[in-house]
């Protein structure tokens, strides 16, 4: 007697979606760093470092809100972790160094056209 | 009778449909428990074939209820363990695992100001919002979950109007990234932004899905007027201008991105063959995995049932997946998704809904109840000839569960590519665990294939089969 049925094979899933060697996932993150990303991140939280188009940064998961950035046009921005996020900005592109208290410049060392 | 001189056995029913049913609804390949065509159960036990499971319409689910319009998105994660809502083409609907809320205060449904077509709903922390596109535009509205009371406008009174487009969204932490035609827009709770046009993919794209795994937001983009898809990753953080990276599947256009186990599954259509694929991003690569028929799924017609993935496919239910990874993975109809427009799929509650319309003044919100009798299973077929020998199908043999009070199904045998079927036999009987049924009444033939029908069935006890044997012998010509 013939056994007729269907030698056809299927594969189980965990074979079928099994990545072949070599191949690196989309969105493959090894030591918190992702490859092929737009930016590069290290570590979480407040203890990150981080570089995207808009700078480099240290303390914050992102660039806005980090007490310490570098941005693209060369200045320099310390953010106080306070109430008022107070900053100093070392500002490469203007010649000047600024204080600013609560969003207010305060203090400059450098140039400013006409004064504040 | 004369001794047998071929014999089929067929079993493991949980490889559901054959690789080419799409193509061909009467295939030759498969595996030898695969289907040529089927609406029926094949993930609740598998390697069973049972019935698919019934709708059973929510207290207040119909007209005659308050579901008076197409409930288009369903909140799949839901508020608590007993609530979730549903949002329409012009109200806010209220959901428990039984009951459409009617009344309360604020009365529920809520009618949404100017909404015409609902699109998706996202709990953000203590609120919820809803992405709704009117007669022209569209908008944001906010609900605290608190009260309840919905701010119509607020994602333009806080930014701008949305495109008329689908708006699909997905949240990580306090940030929320959502479709807006050409746009992706970004709401970041912590520092109250919100940008509706955050990214922007040109002109003649659209945003049809959004889903976040990997630390990354993946955005599946149409652009060409649907005709190219492509897959991009964007900062987790919503804040960058570029996106991190990207994978194109050429001029197929994508349905919807699903997260399952850490992989990105992608809806999407195959152009090249008049169907549809469920596929996975593997790499910088989309690889096809399970092909269908029917429609494409969008963004609100996807939701996890029984370790596979559920979606709709032209009024039907489809399952995609393996129920445990040592079983290959299926794709199968699983049910009837009740009215012909199938609105949204989701499984707040862990039992399957079902949001349907007829297109017309009939709207029902449904859940898995039961058993269906609107279901059936169709063998591959099978060749019988050797030779100048034709075969002659002698012996059905089937083998189930002990059967409960009045299960029952019905087989048949279909031969010559459908050209003459034989007559049905009756499978049933309290405990009845294995049949088998003598001299078929079906001429000789070049093939056949088995049909199995539950028209007959029972709403309470199905019957599940484990193994059908076929049993012939090869005839002169």
């Amino acid at each position: 007697m013939k056994d007729l049925t269907s030698k056809f094979t299927i594969k189980s899933a965990e074979q079928e979606l099994m990545l072949d060697p070599g191949v690196m996932p989309m969105g493959y993150s090894v030591g918190g760093i992702s490859a092929f990303n737009s930016s590069f991140k290290r570590g979480y939280g407040v203890n990150t470092f981080g570089i995207d188009e808009r700078g480099l940064w240290l303390g914050a998961a992102d660039f806005e809100d980090a007490p310490f950035k570098v941005n693209m046009q060369g200045q320099m921005i310390f953010t106080a972790q306070d109430e008022d996020d107070n900053q100093l900005v070392i500002d490469a592109v203007n010649l000047r160094i600024v204080l600013y208290i609560a969003g207010v410049p305060q203090a400059l060392w450098g140039y400013q056209l006409n004064g504040f | 009778m004369a001794d047998i001189d071929f014999k089929f056995t067929i079993t493991d029913f949980n490889q559901g449909l054959s690789p080419l049913a799409h193509l061909d609804s009467k295939t030759f390949i498969g595996g030898k428990g695969q289907a040529s065509e089927m609406q029926a159960d094949i993930i609740s036990r598998p390697g069973f074939l049972t019935q698919s499971p019934a709708l059973s319409n929510l207290t207040n689910g119909t007209q005659a209820g308050v579901v008076d319009q197409l409930i288009r998105f369903i909140l799949d994660q839901p508020i608590s363990a007993s609530l979730t809502y549903g949002l329409g083409t012009t109200k806010l609907f209220r959901i428990t695992p039984t009951t459409v809320t009617s009344g309360g205060s604020p009365s529920f449904p809520q009618t949404v100001t100017n909404m015409t077509e609902g699109e998706s709903l996202v709990r953000l922390n203590a609120n919820l919002y809803g992405f709704y596109n009117k007669a022209s535009g569209g908008d944001i509205f906010k609900m605290p979950l608190s009260t309840e009371v919905i701010d119509d406008d607020w994602g333009s009174a806080t930014d701008q109007a949305l495109e008329n487009a689908p708006h699909p969204v997905a949240v990580k932490e306090d940030i929320m990234l959502f479709g807006n035609g050409r746009y992706v827009g970004a709401y970041l709770e912590g520092a109250a932004t919100l940008d509706v046009q955050k990214l922007d993919f040109g002109e003649g794209s659209e945003v049809v899905d959004i889903v976040f795994t990997s630390n990354l937001f993946w955005i599946a983009v149409n652009s060409g007027e649907g005709k190219r898809g492509q897959i991009y990753l964007y900062d987790a953080g919503a804040q960058s201008n570029t996106l991190a990276d990207e994978a194109g599947l050429g001029d197929q256009q994508i349905g919807f991105l699903y997260v399952y186990n850490g992989n990105v599954y992608v809806a999407y259509e195959d152009t090249s063959s008049d169907g549809y694929v469920i596929g996975y991003v593997a790499g910088k690569a989309v690889k096809p995995l399970r092909y269908f028929s029917g429609s494409l799924p969008t963004h609100r017609q996807k939701t996890l049932y029984k370790d596979t993935i559920l979606f709709s496919s032209s009024g039907k239910v489809l399952s995609y997946g393996a129920s445990v990874e040592q079983l290959p993975l299926q794709i199968s109809t699983l049910c009837d998704g009740g009215y012909s427009t199938i609105g949204a799929v989701s499984c707040p509650f862990g039992t399957p809904m079902i949001a349907s319309s007829d297109g017309s003044s009939n709207h029902r919100l449904a859940k898995f109840s039961g058993y269906s009798t609107d279901s059936n299973w169709k063998s591959i077929f099978y060749d019988i000839t050797d030779g100048r020998r034709l075969g002659k199908i002698q012996n059905i043999i089937i083998t189930s569960k002990s059967l409960g009070a009045n299960a029952r199904c019905d087989i048949s045998i279909e031969v010559n590519q459908g050209a003459t079927t034989s007559d049905s036999y009756e499978y049933s009987g309290t405990g009845t665990r294995r049949k088998v049924f003598r001299s078929v009444n079906v001429p000789q033939a070049e093939d056949y294939r088995v049909i199995v029908s539950w028209a007959n069935g029972n709403s309470t006890n199905d019957c599940p089969l484990r193994k059908i044997e076929i049993e012939g012998n090869f005839v002169e010509q």
